[in-house]
């Protein structure tokens, strides 16, 4: 024992009490984790596994049509990129995103800006502005089909009363895509905005004051306060709109079941119809593949972009 | 700290409690009685004794069921029966037979039906030859089809009469009388001669029995033969609808229920639909004043090659079931004229003669279709049935969306795509 030791150890007055000290620490710091714990457990219990065995079969010839399952490499994988109908959902599905994030993105900061100026009665529009998030896919489908169809649909209504020709919403390419994609802005809008709003919740009071006092109008206010400040909000927010999209079939397959033709199959109506009504679980699979590629790297993006760690 | 370890370790064990599946796999014993598990395809297909008298006959065998939806009845039963937890029966649609078949996942059912016909030829030959073919593949029954539904097609007998037309006895007719109806202003702006499923969500069973009416033929692997005179016909039948505005300027996104809609509520003069549905009619319409049924018509030219098409929902036979005896006894049970003949009478009609000639009495609208339905052939199905309804969905969408482009290019594409799955 060397003359060091010797004098850290005597200059320790109570080794017991700082024992306890670390050991009180670490039970507090061991807290949060065992009660976030069974959520982990069951996420990945459920999407680990339904991801990794996923991948996994991706790589096999899974077909419930025919007996057998051979090793078939990324022959799934080849096959998607070499098909017109997988390419077109793909294309579809980059469309679909994009018009979904941007119009979703519009109105939730919108929303979520109007929600901050509402002092009354405030908590009752945040509930009823994420009563769309509560409704279920396939009554948010039906409620479009009634509000878009041709002979009795609501818009066709007011659009006749003011003399203009029925438009067949659900029966035109075009038209069925935008109308899916404005169904899937108000089913996934209200989560954003309550993102967003939190966002600005948080913003100190008092930059907004001195800010009005230094004559900074409601524009600037926006863009050089709220905007920079909720920057790391509206990434995740931008992650939820960008993710649900990629995701969404349950609200497409009841409302154009992918048609007319083809123009509303974004990948992941393309990712259920082969596996569910094809039973070709492994091509399924690869698509599930694909989808969550694009929403890896998309979120990469905007985490990089928001800074949403810091 | 050790409350929270308990409290999470308790959290983990409901959680694993949760996610343990329990056994409800293929035949067991419950003490002295064979189980027996059967998974319906629709509540409606439940007999409504719910098995009371089958307990009281058969102390020994105990009937356990569910209800998984035809839809995703065969992918469940497939991944169940990987894990040898299928039901002893599953009522699938016929057109996945074969699939459950080559899989080897259903029973070849065929010495059991043999000992059948020995020990009680009486309750066998009540039922039509169709039951047994329905369910089989390369001529072995793996199921038994107890019920069964043709396409008809319906029309409006009071518009027809203010218009001076008869009951079409020809595709051509139909036209003529959409036509007709149209031109001498009995159907106003929003109101059509001809309603069909055209959009993607509905299979194109519709289509295909019109196909069928009209002629069409399979290759024995059960792909239609679509570039061909009645293939040509039927394309050129829905571009003509599109054209002269016979039918919904929205057929393209209109599915079943839309088309049963539109007939009920008074907007549509004709359309094609299961047999099952005229119940529905007779709710809504007075039969004879305002509507009757018919046999969809033969394509022009193409009588001889005229055929009623049915569908059907038959219960298969689990390949690993261990009581196929009990399993027989359910069979024979759900199909006796006592028991299926509520549920035939309620919902779906039956391959049970005895039934369907009380099914006939009971039901005016029924009346006249005897013959015919029991001369009905099932509709034919590939191994990759799935992707031939795609591309039939295909055509259909195509004829409706482009009535100007020529029929016979169009069905010669399609029949390429179809030729490929063979």
């Amino acid at each position: 024992m060397n003359s060091n030791e010797n004098v850290s150890i005597n200059m320790n007055p109570n080794p017991m009490p700082s024992k306890g000290i670390n050991k009180n620490k670490l039970k507090k710091m061991a807290v949060p984790y065992v009660l976030v714990l069974p959520a982990l457990l069951f996420v990945v219990g459920v999407l680990g596994y339904a991801v990794i065995a996923g991948t996994f079969m991706s790589f096999w010839g899974v077909d419930l049509n025919v007996p057998g399952s051979p090793f078939v490499g990324l022959e799934n994988y080849i096959y998607l990129f070499t098909t017109d109908r997988f390419i077109g959902s793909l294309l579809r599905s980059l469309v679909f995103v994009f018009g979904s994030v941007f119009i979703g993105l519009v109105f939730a900061m919108g929303f979520a800006l109007s929600l901050y100026k509402a002092k009354k009665f405030s908590n009752f529009f945040k509930g009823l502005a994420l009563i769309p998030f509560l409704v279920s896919g396939i009554a948010t489908a039906v409620m479009f089909r009634f509000v878009f169809s041709g002979d009795v649909g609501l818009i066709n209504m007011i659009l006749a009363t003011m003399g203009i020709d029925q438009i067949l919403f659900l029966s035109s390419p075009n038209w069925a895509l935008f109308i899916s994609i404005l169904a899937n802005v108000w089913f996934v809008c209200p989560f954003a905005t309550l993102i967003l709003l939190a966002g600005i919740q948080s913003i100190d009071q008092e930059l907004f004051e001195a800010a009005i006092v230094d004559g900074a109008n409601k524009i600037v206010i926006f863009g050089k306060i709220i905007l920079p400040l909720i920057a790391p909000m509206m990434g995740i927010s931008l992650i939820w709109l960008s993710f649900a999209s990629f995701n969404m079939f349950d609200v497409i397959l009841p409302l154009t079941g992918g048609g007319p033709g083809r123009a509303t199959e974004v990948m992941a109506v393309y990712m259920y119809n082969v596996a569910f009504n094809e039973l070709k679980y492994s091509l399924g699979s690869a698509v599930m593949v694909i989808i969550l590629l694009f929403n890896v790297v998309t979120s990469f993006i905007y985490l990089k972009i928001f800074k949403v760690t810091e | 700290m050790k409350k929270w370890f308990l409290f999470t370790g308790f959290i983990v064990l409901l959680l694993l409690v949760a996610c343990g599946g329990g056994d409800e796999g293929a035949s067991g014993s419950d003490g002295d009685q064979t189980v027996v598990n059967v998974w319906f395809g629709r509540e409606q297909f439940i007999p409504a004794d719910q098995f009371e008298r089958f307990h009281a006959d058969n102390p020994d065998i105990k009937v356990e069921w569910d209800v998984v939806p035809l839809e995703q009845a065969v992918a469940d039963y497939l991944r169940n029966h990987n894990t040898g937890n299928a039901p002893d029966v599953v009522q699938i649609f016929h057109e996945y037979s074969q699939t459950l078949a080559v899989q080897g996942a259903a029973l070849n059912m065929s010495e059991y039906y043999e000992k059948w016909k020995e020990e009680d030829p009486d309750s066998y030959n009540k039922l039509l030859p169709q039951a047994f073919e329905i369910p089989s593949y390369e001529g072995d029954p793996y199921g038994l089809a107890i019920h069964a539904a043709p396409f008809w097609m319906a029309y409006r007998t009071d518009w027809f009469e203010e218009a001076g037309i008869e009951k079409p006895e020809t595709w051509d007719d139909v036209l003529d009388a959409a036509r007709t109806l149209k031109n001498e202003g009995i159907l106003a702006n929003n109101q059509y001669g001809y309603a069909l499923p055209g959009d993607r969500t509905t299979v194109p069973l519709w289509f295909s029995s019109m196909f069928m009416s009209m002629g069409g033929q399979y290759t024995d692997s059960g792909l239609p033969i679509v570039d061909s005179d009645a293939g040509r016909y039927i394309v050129e039948f829905y571009q003509t609808l599109v054209r002269e505005g016979l039918t919904s300027p929205e057929v393209l996104s209109w599915d079943s229920g839309d088309m049963r809609g539109s007939f009920m509520s008074g907007n549509a003069a004709m359309l094609p639909e299961g047999f099952n549905m005229f119940a529905q009619f007779q709710n809504e319409l007075d039969f004879g004043t305002e509507w009757e049924g018919m046999v969809q018509p033969p394509r022009p030219g193409g009588e001889a090659d005229f055929r009623v098409n049915m569908f059907s929902w038959p219960m298969i036979v689990n390949s690993d079931t261990e009581h196929p005896e009990a399993v027989l006894k359910v069979l024979q049970y759900l199909s006796d004229a006592e028991i299926v003949e509520e549920v035939a009478i309620r919902y779906q009609p039956t391959t049970n003669i005895e039934v369907m000639e009380k099914y006939y009495e009971v039901n005016e609208w029924a009346q006249g279709f005897q013959d015919d339905f029991a001369s009905g052939v099932v509709l034919p199905s590939h191994l990759r049935q799935p992707e031939v309804y795609e591309l039939m969905t295909d055509l259909k969408q195509e004829a409706l969306s482009n009535p100007d482009r020529d029929p016979a290019e169009m069905v010669a594409e399609f029949q390429a795509k179809l030729d490929e799955l063979d």
